[in-house]
């Protein structure tokens, strides 16, 4: 890698991936919004709200953390794949 | 010649001098504020949010975003800023609260900015509620929304909190902490005359006082008088060095290197920044106006657009696009190599405000978890998911009619008023309903299970001073009522 480009900013990948999240998330609801009758295309949710019974919600904490865990993986899995990019390749042993 | 003559002349060397000007003298109060490092500069207001991004290194713009979301949240924010802004000194060092010359744009400032938050304390409501109780009939899905929204707030303002703790060890040598470190504020900012004579000590002088012959017998008459005339003369001139010191000199010269400090630690900061600005740059201003611009069109056009078939959920779409055009900024913004977190608040909160409405709109006939509901004049149909459900019957204003309540689980409280006549039936036999009696008094009579009978549990109460109905039907797979009738007559 050049000088120039380990001074230069790099490319803001996670403004990019929330950026996408969040477009894909209001693309979705004005999709939503603008069939004829909205609450019969997403008529599946009424009787799964029903159903709901509140000792369920603790499961809420194993899915966050769970969730995090693997934000964690894969933040690490992107820099070690950065670092190995960066870092000259070790000479091989028998060469 | 005696021993007395000497000391009173020695006691007049030192007298109480003027008071300095009253524009150097300074409460220890402001002294500490001053020492906290805060200055108010780069502002679009009063410069808080900029002295408090300054101090703890956060980028002034998410330091403005987290205010103005938790004051739209309905924090008391805008309180909070009128006050840092009268107690903060800005560059110059001018704090508002002082009224000293060139307080007045700043006191100015402070004023509107508590009308503004008498204002908003006077509304009562926050923003966003305001906006979802008026745009959005049916408000169940907000209040979790709230909720996990002040956690986060919460959780922002300690963020800040510690960040600064932590900053505090190892901030920047600031100015006003004292002309040298033995010597308190107060005695560093007025100007030490005053300080010295009073703890007794010899007062400063740009001369060596001359030294006194000493009084025994060894000094002549003649050498005395010499000795008097030379101290005299001393003694004027040093009463001089004084007065000019006093007089603004000094003052002046003390707030001059005041003034440097300042803008040493100014450019020491500034320069701290655009480090940190050019190693991740942030949106410019133009872009983000740009975004807000285009987010406007967006929605107005959408809103439009949805105007002649689907008005009533024109409003939701609107908001919806503008946070669809804060996104997809926030992806070119990350392609441009900029950071986009104002961006990303922004789009954020529009996502919470149209995503809550949607969610609304979609189930506007259902109700929130443990709610009192009293019975209409007329027929009614409840929807209610989760949560207890209290239903007040044979109110002053309910007459007959038939209450259908759909309910996923949860308690159903019935409270039975004297003065109306109840048919109650289930859809279902599992579970279990209980019946307590109680007298006109407020006495505890009896109480009774219900027994299931094809399929389902059915109750009734008849009060013979009354002809009005209320019929209560609910559908619930298991249910548990707890009905409380009251003046029961046995």
């Amino acid at each position: 890698m050049s000088d120039q480009s380990i001074s230069r900013p790099g490319i803001r990948w996670p403004g990019i991936v929330w950026g996408a999240l969040f477009a894909l998330a209001a693309g979705a609801g004005i999709a939503l919004l603008a069939v004829p009758e909205p609450d019969q295309a997403v008529g599946w949710i009424r009787p799964l709200l029903f159903e709901l019974r509140p000792e369920w919600f603790g499961a809420v904490v194993p899915l966050t953390i769970g969730a995090l865990v693997i934000a964690l993986g894969v933040v690490w899995v992107v820099q070690r794949g950065r670092r190995s990019e960066e870092a000259p390749a070790a000479p091989t042993p028998g060469d | 010649m005696t021993d007395n003559t000497v000391p009173a002349d020695r006691v007049e060397v030192a007298p109480e001098p003027p008071r300095p000007p009253a524009a150097d003298t300074e409460v220890r109060f402001f002294l500490w504020l001053r020492s906290l490092g805060i200055v108010r500069d780069d502002g679009w207001l009063g410069g808080v949010c900029g002295a408090i991004a300054q101090r703890t290194g956060v980028d002034p713009l998410i330091v403005r975003g987290i205010v103005v979301v938790v004051t739209v949240l309905g924090f008391p924010a805008l309180w909070l800023y009128a006050i840092a802004w009268a107690l903060l000194p800005d560059r110059a060092g001018r704090i508002p609260l002082q009224m000293r010359s060139g307080s007045g744009p700043g006191l100015a400032g402070v004023a509107l900015t508590i009308v503004a938050a008498l204002v908003t304390t006077w509304a009562g409501n926050s923003f966003i509620e305001l906006v979802a109780t008026v745009a959005y009939p049916g408000r169940w899905v907000w209040s979790f929304v709230e909720a996990s929204l002040w956690f986060a707030g919460i959780g922002a303002v300690a963020a800040i909190l510690i960040l600064f703790l932590r900053r505090r060890s190892a901030r920047l040598e600031l100015p006003h902490t004292g002309v040298d470190g033995a010597v308190s504020g107060t005695a560093a900012v007025s100007g030490g005359a005053a300080v010295f004579v009073g703890n007794g000590a010899a007062p400063p002088s740009h001369l060596p006082e001359p030294v006194e012959p000493l009084a025994d017998a060894l000094a002549s008459a003649e050498e005395l008088d010499v000795w008097r005339a030379q101290h005299a003369a001393w003694r004027e001139q040093h009463d001089a060095w004084r007065r000019a010191q006093t007089d603004g000199s000094a003052a002046a010269e003390e707030r001059a290197r005041r003034q440097a400090e300042y803008a040493a630690f100014r450019a020491e900061a500034r320069r701290v920044r655009a480090e940190a600005r050019a190693m991740r740059p942030r949106t410019s201003i133009a872009f983000v106006t740009i975004t807000i611009g285009a987010a406007v069109v967006a929605a107005t056009g959408v809103w439009l657009v949805f105007q002649p078939q689907a008005e009533e959920r024109s409003v939701q779409a609107a908001v919806l696009a503008a946070a669809a055009v804060t996104a997809v900024a926030m992806i070119v913004a990350g392609a441009l190599r900029r950071r986009s977190g104002f961006l990303a608040a922004i789009t954020m909160i529009l996502l919470l405000i149209g995503g809550s409405g949607l969610a609304t709109y979609l189930v506007d006939d259902m109700i929130g978890p443990d709610r009192y509901v009293p019975m209409p004049d007329g027929d009614q149909d409840l929807a209610q998911p989760w949560g207890q459900l209290t239903l007040d019957v044979g109110g002053p204003y309910d007459e007959s009619g038939v209450t259908r309540i759909e309910k996923g689980t949860g308690t159903v409280w019935i409270t039975v008023n004297p003065g109306v006549d109840v048919e109650f039936e289930t859809t279902s036999e599992t579970g279990g309903v209980l019946v307590e009696n109680y007298s006109d008094d407020g006495q505890f009579l009896d109480q009774e299970a219900v027994d299931a009978q094809g399929g389902r549990f059915t109750w009734s109460h008849d009060d013979p001073r009354t002809s009005r109905t209320r019929t209560i039907i609910l559908d619930q797979s298991e249910v548990d009522v707890h009905i409380q009738t009251w003046g029961v007559q046995k």
